[in-house]
């Protein structure tokens, strides 16, 4: 029998959306001012000439047609886009115009969150078989569909908290390299048994190519492999996402989607899938993309190799503060906080800690029921606090008692991914 | 009429010195070229900015990694490009007032158009002007270039995205504008290209070499890379 995931109407009933929150204790001067600074950002100012001038498009909906002007491009060429925590925390599924882009190669036509179309989509599955497949899009269309609402994260995101040790290269996202979407498709164990693919018991990985393209043509071409045991039973060629047809820059019309995994496990536009025997030599598995296993001292320079590094594979617990946010201003008294928390959906997120006393005292948050195990939890918190320069800390513990490092550069790794560090945000109370 | 010319061309003046100056995010000194043409075939210059700050070492495994994704590049080059990003965006980055703003051109004055093309444009369109891939159209024998004078000094300038066909062959990289390069640059560049390569046999007997007055004017539209495409779509 396939996993069942909640439905979306179970959900709506299990789980009150955002809005239902305490209001979020930004008050109402911050906000005018940070509508002003945004104001002033996108009109009259330097940036904007540059923009109209040559250098790159800096309006992410010129760069990607739909997108949100407010997004944060850290990458004009392929598209890369971070959603600022003021547009995520609105609402409970990040809708398209909002979520995060990041692309390592380009296919014509998918800078838009217009659909591809799904005839004369093909995906192969090929390798350790007992013989090869083609099925169309179309097919699985026909076949029985699953659906998960899931954190979607790239491995990059927070990156820029590792600069408090040792600056990492690469983009520097913030904490808005990540949404909460739906996705809509097929299991793969049930592709494997309505299109008649028997694996080799040799078989233990499985390596996903999509249809894009470097955009050097002797570059190595983006693909990534996962553990076959570990997502046979709930990667889905996803169809959909939130609903409608996925949009082109976020894979579709077919994307591999695996609950729990870094994103960029996800390969968009999946075109080719590959049973093998060993996780693939491509540069985008190893050296790109794998943390070391035992803790280096940051700034270490050691070559990543199959036996000292790991991939980017589950997702590490983390919880984010999204209300207060850094340098917001609240007024002295009950302060409201809230975030949300995560993991790899192996079990479940057993409590968020919160700390006003920079890890002196904690207290636990209330944690609202996910609309599935891969979902975030929402979580919110009254703490009373008073005039002064204050941090805020947060910490998610789930229940195989996995949790988030007081200081996350002891993941220190030379492209800074998986920060998973305890949250912190400074704030003023007046 | 005098007064009102005067009046024009400080009002130009003004608005090229302040695009001039917004151009680029990237600090000027001796490399910068590079990093506009090398890095630019494959990523926006955001990226670069976004590591600024890390050690040589780590840039130089940088630049490793991206000749690992197909950056081709020589070892002369690699140097340049290394002592740029190691000081500019590098942990401790010269301030602005040291960096005097002509550092990278060219020592006595003159320009050595055939140099200047492999440093912006051959990272791409190669060093006979044979394009790459379906990133990059070829140079040589391209009709498009004799078509029109202002054609190539909007490309240059403002850039072009969008599909095009050279030939039978089709192409969908987007090229960058590489407006960093001065008008006489602009135009030496041109110039080169428009005779290299064989194509002064392709050249109208009528077609005049581009000047720097021809490359300022190009400069002076506000073009996107989308309209330089349209531009082009109209030219065939």
């Amino acid at each position: 029998m396939p996993t069942k995931y909640p439905r979306s109407s179970d959900r709506d009933r299990r789980t009150p959306s955002i809005s239902a929150l305490p209001a979020a204790s930004l008050d109402r001067r911050t906000f005018v001012q940070l509508a002003g600074t945004a104001a002033i950002g996108w009109g009259v100012s330097p940036a904007n000439l540059y923009a109209a001038q040559a250098q790159e498009p800096i309006d992410p909906s010129r760069l990607i047609a739909g997108k949100d002007r407010r997004l944060i491009v850290h990458n004009s060429k392929t598209g890369v886009l971070e959603t600022p925590i003021e547009l995520l925390r609105q609402h409970r599924v990040t809708p398209k115009e909002i979520l995060f882009v990041r692309n390592n190669q380009f296919l014509p036509g998918s800078l838009t969150l217009d659909p591809l179309p799904l005839d004369g989509w093909t995906i192969e599955i090929i390798g350790l078989v007992k013989a090869p497949r083609i099925i169309s899009a179309t097919e699985l269309t026909r076949m029985e569909q699953t659906e998960v609402e899931m954190v979607l994260q790239c491995s990059g995101n927070g990156r820029s908290y590792y600069a408090q040790t040792v600056k990492t290269r690469g983009t520097q996202w913030k904490k808005g390299g990540m949404g909460n979407v739906r996705w809509r498709g097929v299991l793969l164990k049930t592709v494997f048994e309505r299109a008649g693919v028997t694996t080799h018991p040799g078989a233990r990985f499985l390596t996903a190519e999509g249809k894009d393209a470097p955009l050097v043509p002797t570059a190595p071409d983006f693909e990534h492999s996962v553990p076959l045991h570990d997502v046979i039973d709930k990667a889905i060629l996803a169809l959909e996402m939130n609903g409608e047809p996925i949009p082109a820059v976020h894979g579709g019309p077919v994307r591999l989607i695996i609950p729990g995994y870094y994103g960029t496990m996800n390969i968009k536009w999946l075109h080719r899938l590959r049973l093998e025997a060993h996780e693939t030599f491509n540069h985008n598995q190893i050296p790109r993309y794998r943390t070391y296993i035992r803790p280096v001292k940051p700034g270490t320079r050691l070559k990543r190799t199959f036996d000292n590094s790991a991939p980017n594979w589950r997702q590490r617990v983390k919880s984010i503060i999204w209300s207060p946010l850094e340098d917001d201003s609240v007024a002295a008294g009950p302060v409201a906080i809230s975030g949300v928390a995560w993991n790899d959906g192996m079990v479940g997120i057993e409590a968020v800690y919160v700390s006003t006393d920079r890890g002196e005292t904690w207290q636990r948050a209330h944690l609202q029921v996910p609309a599935s195990r891969y979902a975030w939890y929402l979580w919110t918190i009254t703490v009373p606090m008073g005039p002064g320069q204050h941090e805020i800390w947060a910490r998610a513990v789930d229940a195989l008692g996995r949790s988030q490092p007081l200081d996350g550069s002891i993941h220190w790794n030379p492209s800074g991914y998986e920060w998973y560090g305890v949250d912190k945000v400074r704030i003023t109370v007046r | 009429m005098r007064k009102i010319f005067a009046y024009v061309f400080i009002t130009a003046t003004v608005v090229l010195i302040v695009l001039a100056l917004t151009q680029s995010p990237l600090p000027k000194g001796p490399g910068v070229e590079l990093v506009m043409t090398k890095c630019q075939t494959c990523h926006g210059l955001e990226y670069v900015t976004d590591s600024a700050g890390i050690s040589r070492e780590m840039w130089a495994e940088t630049i490793s990694e991206m000749e690992e994704y197909g950056m081709e590049i020589e070892p002369e080059e690699r140097e340049t490009l290394l002592n740029y990003l190691a000081t500019y965006l590098g942990p401790h980055p010269p301030s602005e007032a040291d960096s005097s703003p002509r550092s990278s051109e060219s020592r006595d004055g003159t320009i050595d158009a055939a140099e200047l093309y492999r440093q912006s444009c051959a990272a791409c369109h190669r060093a006979q002007g044979e394009g790459m891939g379906r990133l990059a159209p070829p140079l040589a024998g391209n009709e498009i270039l004799f078509k029109d004078r202002r054609y190539a000094l909007l490309v240059v300038l403002h850039g072009l995205e969008g599909e095009i066909k050279v030939g039978d062959r089709s192409f969908d990289g987007q090229m960058p504008p590489t407006a960093h390069l001065r008008d006489e640059q602009v135009a030496a560049i041109i110039n080169y290209i428009l005779t290299a390569w064989g194509n002064d046999k392709h050249r109208p007997a009528d077609f005049v070499s581009l000047s720097p007055e021809d490359a300022a004017k190009a400069r002076s539209e506000s073009l996107t890379p989308r309209q330089v495409w349209e531009y082009r779509r109209k030219l065939q």
